[in-house]
């Protein structure tokens, strides 16, 4: 089976690198970073993921402009994305609850289990 | 030599004599149409004297007695008193005028009482007493049944046969009139008589002034000590909130901060995880200690953005009860060797809440409560219906929280919602949870008060607004 292509966009240049590494050790996965939103929405358009895990806290462009962009390109719009975030609580990662209804939310200290959970939640088969 | 002494005696006792004569200015004016009182029969000068040491004597405890009243009523009171022991008469009454309403209202009587139930005797200016603060002038009646333009007007009830009455005037400007009525001696009143009325409505009209500046000051200190009051508590709320923000903007910062590199050494632990040999016992051991600290770390996080956020709030109507057995169920585990007692009154109305900050504000409390009794104990959970709350105007959904715990130190009960105070250890607590709590239960404008005894534990009482049916 083809490996579902994982983007992690994150300021945080060794969190990314370090997710990336987790989530390819499954073997279920091919990762790929941006340590900015510009760089990221490059990428999406380019590789064309299955799942964007996309930082909400970033200098210049944040989660929510790269989200927006994604959903107002035509051609990248069906992109599922998860938010990473450093201000939420664990109970509030629920896509239903929570300032971003409709997405799921991880926290940054998640496990990768859980992580690995969410991803295979949102990623379209 | 015997000239000069002849003269300065003739000269003294001309003064002596026109000091004891009421003044001119001070003869009751009878009003028209007149038929002057026959002159009181020509005092001896023994009776004169001992009239004067009387009137004196009884003017100058009059004084005294005004000076130490110091409330308009007892003033009023302390002159017709005085009008009606010093003089022989039968009634006495003060009237007291409102040049707003441009009424006299009752204020005082003595030897005469209107009846009960009857409300306040209040006349206008077609009245009698009208007519007094018209003239501005004293007003002599020898017999009224012979003044028909007096029984053309609005007659007091106490104003029967004879009387004076005259105006209380200070400064020019009016503030009621004393009426003595109906003498007990033969004869009419005397210019002597007159002359003490209107030495009490003189001396009356400054000690009425007084009081009412003394009233007046009073109320305007009484009113600016509650201005200053409720101007303190409304600098100390804001002080309290705007310290609150700012903590609540260092806590997000150091929130986000925090979790950044909380993530990494999450996310790098896990990696050594997979790849170092399930085996290698010392280096596993050391990376579940770094998970460990990592996810205490991670509680501290989560308290700080709870602090942050506290204030933000999504109000619905709910009930306190289901609010309450959720947040127990969800502490269950911690409260294992407690033995809960609910006792949640049926029916209780909705509060405006935000359900899951309640939430969190119970789930604190229970949590607290149970460290509070490590070896076991007793909790109570109450929640019923109380009137009266908030200044006794509104009703309340009352919540206590009570627990048979260690109690908290009187010393410690002014500190225990401040932030970052805390008496758990290094390490078990961030002090931030009943700052939350406060803060959350201020947001709903509600309030939060704890009773504690060391050693008898402690009971959290939270109130919040109940909304009408």
């Amino acid at each position: 089976m083809e490996k579902k292509k994982i983007l992690i966009i994150d300021d945080e240049e060794n969190f990314a690198k370090l997710v990336k590494k987790n989530i390819e050790r499954t073997g279920e996965f091919e990762a790929y970073t941006a340590t900015n939103g510009e760089d990221g929405l490059k990428l999406v358009r380019e590789l064309k993921p299955d799942l964007v895990l996309l930082d909400m806290i970033m200098p210049d462009m944040d989660g929510a402009d790269v989200a927006t962009q994604i959903r107002d390109d035509e051609s990248i719009k069906d992109t599922s994305i998860v938010f990473l975030t450093a201000m939420v609580r664990p109970d509030e990662t629920d896509p239903r609850m929570g300032f971003t209804k409709g997405y799921s939310l991880v926290s940054k200290t998640v496990t990768v289990k859980e992580l690995l959970a969410c991803i295979k939640e949102n990623i379209k088969y | 030599m015997i000239i000069i002494f002849i003269l300065i005696s003739f000269a003294l006792g001309y003064a002596i004599a026109a000091w004891y004569q009421p003044k001119k200015s001070l003869s009751p004016k009878v009003a028209p149409p007149q038929e002057t009182p026959a002159p009181p029969p020509a005092p001896s000068c023994l009776e004169d004297k001992i009239w004067y040491e009387s009137e004196l004597d009884f003017l100058f405890k009059f004084n005294e007695k005004l000076s130490l009243n110091l409330t308009f009523q007892g003033v009023v009171q302390c002159i017709t008193e005085a009008a009606h022991n010093f003089l022989p008469i039968e009634r006495a009454a003060l009237l007291v005028w409102d040049k707003n309403s441009q009424n006299l209202t009752l204020a005082c009587s003595a030897g005469w009482d209107r009846g009960r139930g009857q409300g306040p005797l209040v006349v206008g200016l077609d009245s009698i007493s009208g007519l007094v603060i018209r003239n501005r002038d004293v007003l002599l009646v020898p017999d009224l049944a012979q003044e028909e333009y007096l029984n053309k007007l609005k007659k007091e009830d106490f104003l029967q046969k004879s009387f004076i009455s005259a105006p209380i005037i200070y400064n020019e400007e009016v503030l009621g009139v004393l009426h003595v009525c109906d003498k007990k001696t033969p004869g009419p009143f005397t210019q002597r008589e007159v002359s003490v009325v209107l030495n009490i409505v003189r001396m009356g009209a400054i000690a009425m002034q007084n009081v009412r500046l003394y009233e007046q000051v009073r109320k305007e200190a009484e009113e600016l000590k509650i201005a200053y009051d409720e101007l303190k508590e409304m600098q100390d709320k804001l002080i309290q909130s705007e310290k609150l923000k700012a903590i609540g903007h260092l806590a997000s910062g150091v929130a986000h901060d925090m979790r950044n590199p909380l993530g990494i050494i999450m996310q790098g632990v896990v990696y050594l995880e997979q790849i170092i040999p399930p085996g290698a016992k010392e280096p596993r051991e050391t990376l579940s200690m770094l998970k460990d600290s990592v996810e205490r770390a991670d509680k501290i996080v989560i308290s700080l953005l709870d602090f942050s956020r506290a204030t933000k709030l999504e109000l619905q109507p709910e009930q306190i009860g289901p609010i309450l057995e959720n947040s127990l169920n969800l502490v269950k585990k911690e409260l294992k060797d407690i033995e809960v007692t609910s006792e949640i009154q049926e029916r209780l109305p909705m509060v405006s809440a935000d359900k899951n900050k309640l939430t969190q504000v119970f789930i604190n409390l229970f949590i607290n409560a149970s460290h509070a009794m490590p070896a076991g104990g007793r909790l109570f959970v109450r929640g019923f219906l109380k009137e009266g709350c908030f200044e006794g105007k509104e009703k309340a959904v009352v919540i206590e929280i009570e627990d048979t715990g260690t109690g908290i130190p009187e010393e410690n009960l002014k500190d225990i919602f401040n932030p970052f105070f805390t008496t758990k250890g290094q390490g078990k607590g961030t002090g931030l949870g009943l700052s939350i709590t406060q803060t959350i239960i201020s947001m709903h404008k509600g309030l939060i008060e704890v009773k504690s005894r060391v050693n008898k534990g402690a009971k959290f009482i939270i109130t919040l607004r109940a909304l009408n049916d």
